[in-house]
């Protein structure tokens, strides 16, 4: 078979992948570019107002596309450390409290507790705790998570679960020594000043009560 | 200028031709690091996604507001569905590297990925968006016209555009190149995003925000001695960082630059893997940068690799 007539054959069937369905090949020969073209730039207009949504005709446009590009997963943020990083290390605990009055403390996984290897597939949990749902930005989930966690602490059916109580801890990551703009005081030398010190990360000493769930039976479903 | 020349610069731009080879890199690459999200998920995947996991669909869908394109919701609230979701993702994640079905099975891992977007939304950080979009775009590629499975098969049914020596030059009939101009984009686009976030910040400023990130307790993987703690360090770090991302969207499209800033920012996100356990994401942007190798380097390079590794390029015997 000649190579043209070979190239015939793949391009035809990359094209009828396409288009066969709509148009034919001579249609589309005369409409590719435009078609393509259309496409390119609705979606470029689309990234550039998803992503610098600072205008009301932006938002606008956001508004009336939105439907199609959530439905698409084509929403992207990439502000990663954006526009500054988190200052404060977080971890979520809950309390689950029985019937009989006994209370458990469940722990959400600590990245910073965990090994080189243990962390790498754990990585979800801290996304999902310490980004997202550990901070009032996630507030639908935490009666969820109460459930679940409820769900994997029950220890013995004649005493199930009664509340569950979703607590945050964190601490502030300390500001870093940065050089003192003024001048020293009267009689010290600049150079004779004590240098600043590079604090550690304190312990998390803030604690903040996200939720507390009663639990019904309903919640226990699925409990083995 | 013209309006006549925009045009021309426009369809030169989007509608010249190009070597499948550096998107069918890409595939594979991106291929590997599917099988890995696949294989790391798959260990909680009752966690994320399970009926009694940690998030329920009703919450998802009341967070979203709208409805996304979601395969599990073809049988919610299924563990059976869902463990046979992943089998299909990940034999499609396989097909994808090696190259069968090529654009079946992009489409299919785009679906499985938008899928999981949608059902845990909170569970997903900005790699895994780059993934699911370049999913999205590698989708119109013709990606599987090199280095796959249904090229040698069209190779032996001799339907393929050029000849078996060609093919083991890695010397293929060109194809469209809009839909490698859309990954390219896209890359770009990330970096134009992250840089103008992070520019008006206080802390990538006053070039603290290397310190602080390096602080974030539940992200570190190896605590680097001396770098981030001190002060000079952390500022050159948080200034270079914008440097490169800002190299990353302009200086990427200039022949003469390139591989400079290819070559730093590989170090660059070395290093951040290094330091901080995001896996899989500093890979997807690094193996990215395939895109714009230069097709003859890429052929070099592949020749180099087959002459060390015969056995990692499959050929077709008579």
């Amino acid at each position: 078979m000649a190579p043209s007539e070979e190239n015939q054959k793949v391009r035809k069937s990359n094209f009828q992948f396409f288009t066969s369905l709509l148009v034919t090949e001579k249609e589309w020969a005369k409409v590719r570019k435009p078609v393509i073209s259309a496409f390119i730039l609705f979606h470029g207009m689309l990234n550039f107002c998803y992503m610098f949504n600072h205008h009301p005709y932006t938002q606008a446009l956001n508004y009336f596309f939105h439907n199609y590009y959530f439905f698409l997963g084509l929403d992207q943020d990439f502000g990663v450390f954006a526009p500054v990083p988190r200052n404060s290390n977080p971890h979520l605990v809950a309390i689950v409290r029985y019937k009989d009055g006994t209370t458990r403390i469940w722990n959400s996984p600590r990245m910073e507790r965990l090994g080189f290897l243990e962390k790498i597939p754990k990585e979800r949990f801290r996304k999902f705790f310490d980004d997202n749902c550990a901070w009032e930005k996630a507030p639908m989930a935490w009666p969820d998570i109460a459930r679940y966690v409820a769900r994997t602490s029950m220890v013995e059916k004649s005493n199930p679960p009664e509340t569950v109580s979703l607590i945050r801890f964190s601490s502030r990551i300390p500001p870093p020594p940065m050089p003192d703009d003024l001048p020293p005081p009267p009689g010290q030398d600049r150079q004779k000043q004590e240098k600043p010190k590079w604090e550690a990360n304190p312990p998390h000493y803030e604690s903040k009560l996200l939720i507390t769930l009663k639990i019904h039976p309903q919640d226990l479903e699925g409990v083995k | 200028m013209s309006i006549k020349t925009l045009f021309k610069l426009w369809d030169e731009f989007w509608f010249s031709e190009t070597s499948p080879l550096a998107v069918a890199v890409f595939r594979i690459l991106m291929g590997f690091i599917m099988i890995l999200f696949v294989l790391l998920l798959t260990q909680d995947m009752l966690v994320w996604f399970g009926q009694y996991g940690l998030i329920s669909n009703q919450t998802e869908r009341n967070f979203a507001q709208v409805v996304g394109l979601n395969l599990l919701n073809l049988a919610r609230d299924n563990d059976t569905f869902l463990l046979a979701f992943f089998v299909v993702f990940f034999a499609a994640s396989l097909c994808m590297t090696i190259g069968y079905k090529t654009r079946v099975s992009v489409l299919v891992v785009f679906l499985c990925l938008n899928s999981l977007y949608h059902r845990n939304a909170f569970l997903f950080n900005s790699g895994d968006t780059y993934m699911r979009v370049m999913s999205f775009w590698l989708f119109f590629a013709a990606s599987g016209n090199a280095l796959s499975i249904d090229h040698l098969l069209n190779l032996k049914r001799n339907r393929a555009p050029e000849s078996r020596e060609e093919a083991e030059k890695f010397n293929y009939k060109s194809v469209s190149i809009w839909p490698m101009r859309l990954l390219q984009l896209q890359l770009a686009l990330v970096y134009f995003h992250t840089f103008v976030a992070k520019f008006w910040g206080d802390t990538w400023v006053n070039g603290t925000s290397v310190y602080y990130s390096s602080r974030i307790e539940d992200l570190v993987r190896v605590k680097l001695p001396y770098v981030f703690d001190n002060l000079w360090t952390c500022q050159l770090l948080t200034w270079g960082t914008l440097v490169i991302e800002l190299a990353l969207f302009t200086l990427i499209w200039i022949k003469e630059f390139r591989y400079y800033v290819i070559a730093l920012a590989i170090v660059f996100h070395l290093t951040i893997d290094l330091h901080m356990n995001i896996p899989l994401f500093e890979w997807i942007m690094m193996f990215s940068y395939v895109l714009f190798i230069d097709n003859q380097d890429l052929q070099k390079g592949l020749l180099r690799i087959r002459q060390k590794f015969p056995a990692l390029f499959p050929t077709l015997r008579d």
